[in-house]
């Protein structure tokens, strides 16, 4: 690798890890606990498989389809894979990474032995090629264009805008009911992981008004061993769509948005609830739709959290392959929609967990990243050296 | 009331309640089949998930982790819940069942 080609990867390792550090640290994610599930072990071992799969994988997929042509296809409403996606695939591999740089007891900088120069490279390069072209902007990052996170196509954008019904406090009140309804849905079934959930905009909508989107996907999984209930989503994606007449939001690199507002009801002046087909098709839903998709969600998510309930402590971190070889087949969904790769997938996945699963269980105290990312002054991911 | 700690307000406004405190999923259980229409909860984890049964029913929550950004904040703006983060109380006694008020402000009382 040329000297310019390293200083390259290594500049965009830093500027993720900072912008992903500073995510952390703001809501204390490293110290994020959860009385259901082994947040920090079953993140630690979807890292290692993603470390030890995901290269090797994603090479067969770029044979058949360019980071960039990836990018474009996500272009659309409810896309899965999403911007969550490209951020966990980096969070995941650099993550795994500096689990293994930390356990060589090595300082930033420091040759390592077990660099693996051409994987990083490899999975950093797809990030990026696959992110500007998704990004209507061009750019990786949410700050790079005063917190937006454009991400459709405003052709688009015009067509769900036009669709909008003007707002009534009725409606306000039943659209947000669902999203608070659907979001704990994604969050039991994503195991406390935001998957699932993907709010991106604004759009400008002329006149001061703008289009924010809020996203619900993934809610008809088959692939999660535990996803399945007997209350089943009538529809495998769902988007709130509103018009605001004012407010600031703020997207982040894990999909989601802050507003400076505190209240936002206000500002909302039309919205609508529309799903995407099989066939690519947009429609818009009825609000008198809006009781079943509820009735549904509420009665699925208790269902879940009874399930994960009876979970072993092993399997309460164990659950981390499959969520994150959830999260790496939806890439190769847009090459092959069948799921031809999820057999593959979850085998390879089995096959890199099982190398150290039962080590990480045994100890005490989780994975040493964890205290890591909470505590260190200085950058999150150490560069790859160049005397390896 | 005596004021017991102070938190960060994320969502909805002042709440006033009986607090009923969350540490494992027998907790959460046990809630399952009470009536919490004047229940805040409070829990030391700032997930979402371990208190998903409960969210539709409840008033408010208290939580001693996390922010703005926090998954349970996430929701419980959702849900117009009033909901204070990051919450350091300075109190000895049971919190359990214990009458709790919280501010716009985030200052947590409670009756003695």
């Amino acid at each position: 690798m040329t000297g310019q080609a390293l200083d390259a990867l290594n500049q965009d390792i830093k500027v993720f890890g900072d912008r992903q550090l500073a995510f952390m640290r703001s809501e204390n994610r490293a110290l994020l606990r959860s009385i259901l599930f082994d947040v920090p072990r079953r993140s630690s071992i979807g890292w290692q498989c993603v470390y030890d799969a995901a290269p090797g994988l994603l090479r067969r997929l770029v044979e058949q389809i360019s980071p960039e042509e990836i990018g474009r296809r996500m272009r659309r409403l409810c896309s899965r894979p999403y911007y969550l996606q490209l951020s966990i695939l980096m969070c995941s591999y650099l993550g795994a990474r500096q689990q293994r740089l930390l356990d060589a007891g090595l300082s930033p900088g420091q040759p390592f032995a077990g660099e693996k120069v051409e994987d990083v490279l490899f999975i950093v390069d797809f990030w990026r090629r696959a992110c500007m072209a998704y990004r209507s902007d061009g750019r990786l990052f949410p700050d790079q264009n005063d917190g937006a996170q454009p991400i459709l196509p405003m052709e688009t954008v015009a067509q769900l805008n036009n669709q909008l019904e003007l707002a009534t406090k009725g409606s306000r009140h039943r659209l947000r009911r669902l999203a608070a309804t659907l979001e704990l849905y994604v969050f039991i079934l994503h195991g406390e992981q935001r998957d699932g959930l993907f709010a991106h905009g604004p759009y400008d909508a002329g006149q001061g008004e703008q289009v924010v989107v809020l996203e619900f996907t993934d809610l008809q999984n088959d692939f999660m061993p535990w996803a399945g209930a007997e209350s089943r989503n009538p529809y495998s994606n769902l988007a709130l769509v509103r018009r605001f007449g004012g407010g600031h939001p703020h997207f982040d690199i894990f999909g989601g948005v802050r507003w400076e507002e505190s209240d936002l009801e206000p500002y909302i002046l039309a919205e609508g609830l529309f799903t995407r087909t099989g066939n690519d098709e947009i429609v818009p839903l009825p609000l008198n739709e809006v009781e079943r998709i509820e009735t549904c969600a509420a009665a699925a998510q208790n269902e879940l959290f009874l399930k994960a309930a009876e979970w072993s402590p092993r399997y309460k971190a164990e659950y981390g392959v499959y969520l994150f070889a959830n999260h790496l087949r939806s890439f190769f969904d847009l090459a092959s929609p069948d799921g031809e790769w999820d057999g593959r997938i979850r085998c390879a996945f089995e096959t890199a967990a099982a190398n150290v699963l039962e080590p990480m269980l045994k100890r005490d105290e989780p994975p040493s990243i964890w205290s890591y990312m909470a505590t260190t002054d200085g950058d999150l991911y150490w560069p790859v050296s160049g005397k390896n | 009331m005596i004021k017991i700690g102070q938190g960060n307000l994320t969502s909805g406004g002042e709440c006033r309640g009986t607090l009923r405190v969350v540490e494992n999923v027998a907790d959460v259980l046990r809630l399952m089949k009470e009536d919490l229409v004047d229940a805040v909860l409070f829990t030391r984890a700032a997930s979402v998930t371990a208190v998903t049964p409960l969210f539709p029913k409840i008033k408010g929550v208290i939580c001693t982790q996390g922010g703005v950004t926090s998954h349970l904040a996430i929701v419980a703006r959702e849900f117009d819940l009033p909901c204070v983060m990051g919450s350091e109380i300075g109190y000895e006694g049971e919190l359990e069942g214990c009458a709790i008020y919280f501010d716009r402000e985030g200052e947590i009382f409670a009756e003695q």
